[in-house]
């Protein structure tokens, strides 16, 4: 291999690493600025879903304000229509009634969905602009940070085994350990099945949210790197149509994913406490 | 516009919770992932072990397997909801 081609292969790898790499702070490695203990923390992560969660919460009181029953808005009929369908998910799937479950579910929903949406703004725009300010390491993505989705799936989790206890009791919940799916006469059997289908709740939740956006994060950085490595001279009036023919392309089937990856989320969260609730689990 | 636009979107999909469809989705999801995700969480289960003990790979197949078969139980359950 010639040293402009090891040049060549070493800046694409440096460009992608160097876009997966978060902002961390506390205890990482200065070198890989890769988190070192559990006491790091990525700021980027943190401000975009925190920033996120505020911009939800200002829209919403400001929706709040000027609700109107009689001739509702463009915006309160959109809305309406986002909850009416959230509503309608939680009346088809989950059995019985718990008034926490839709907001629950709409508010992962929405918080979700604006989170992968930051996959959807051009990959070296925000970036560049933290360049400008001192910020040399941005990932604009919470949902692309495996802390994120598993912090979600934890919170999720939590809820299951809360509402596990409350409605079977602490005495009907490690009566389903000991003797579901077998009986009495399998009892380490069991216990190991239920212990695999408790670990799968939240590793299904987190991995498969994270797995979906850091592919389509990559396949974004990939297709960012046509334009940056092969268009030189004349060979740009190829390359360049190219990248933006495929970044367009990507960019319309990844509004499916990042809102299918929402939905499935959504979806899970009102199964998985469905299966809480349900007695004869 | 905008919201007549996705309402008729939601609507034609059937994920609206309105038609059949709508229904069957999220149970078909959850099945569906529920399979996938008890594999993976047994053999990852059984890993742990087999690295605790130094037994690999005896129990990332006991508990892949049991994985497995848990999951075509977990997936006959929910699916019995649809009738």
């Amino acid at each position: 291999m010639s040293e402009a081609v090891k040049q060549s292969g070493g800046g694409t790898v440096e460009y992608i690493q160097h876009h997966l790499t978060n902002l961390c702070a506390g205890d990482c490695d200065p070198a890989t600025h890769q988190a070192t203990s559990f006491w790091a923390w990525h700021l980027d992560t943190l401000f975009f879903s925190v920033a996120l969660a505020v911009l939800i919460i200002a829209f919403s009181i400001r929706l709040g304000r000027n609700l109107s029953a009689g001739a509702p808005g463009p915006l309160q009929n959109f809305v309406e229509t986002i909850l009416e369908f959230v509503a309608g998910q939680v009346k088809d799937t989950f059995p019985g009634h718990n008034p926490l479950i839709a907001p629950l579910a709409l508010t992962i929903f929405v918080w979700v969905w604006l989170m992968n949406f930051m996959d959807l703004i051009p990959v070296d725009l925000l970036p560049l602009l933290a360049g400008f300010v001192g910020i040399h390491y941005l990932k604009a993505v919470p949902t692309t940070d495996l802390n994120t989705t598993f912090a979600m799936s934890f919170t999720v989790f939590a809820l299951i085994i809360y509402y596990n206890i409350k409605v079977k009791g602490p005495v009907g919940y490690m009566k389903m350990f000991l003797f579901h799916p077998f009986g009495k006469f399998l009892v380490p059997v069991n216990v190991v099945m239920s212990l695999i289908e408790e670990i799968a709740k939240p590793l299904s939740l987190g991995l498969r949210l994270f797995g979906n956006l850091f592919a389509g994060e990559l396949v974004f950085l990939l297709i960012a790197l046509i334009g940056g490595t092969m268009a030189v001279g004349w060979a740009a009036a190829f390359w360049l149509p190219l990248q933006v023919i495929l970044d367009l392309g990507w960019l319309i089937f990844h509004l499916l994913v990042i809102t299918l990856q929402a939905f499935i989320f959504m979806v899970l969260t009102i199964v998985y406490l469905g299966m809480a609730h349900t007695s004869d689990h | 516009m905008a919201a007549r636009t996705l309402y008729f979107a939601v609507n034609f999909l059937g994920v609206s919770g309105m038609t059949e469809p709508g229904r069957v989705a999220p149970l078909l999801i959850g099945a569906g992932t529920m399979l996938t995700s008890m594999v993976v969480a047994g053999f990852l289960l059984g890993y742990v072990v087999d690295t605790w003990l130094g037994s690999q790979p005896v129990f990332m197949l006991i508990c892949g397997g049991l994985g497995l078969i848990g999951g075509f139980m977990k997936v006959h359950k929910l699916l019995s909801r649809l009738g």
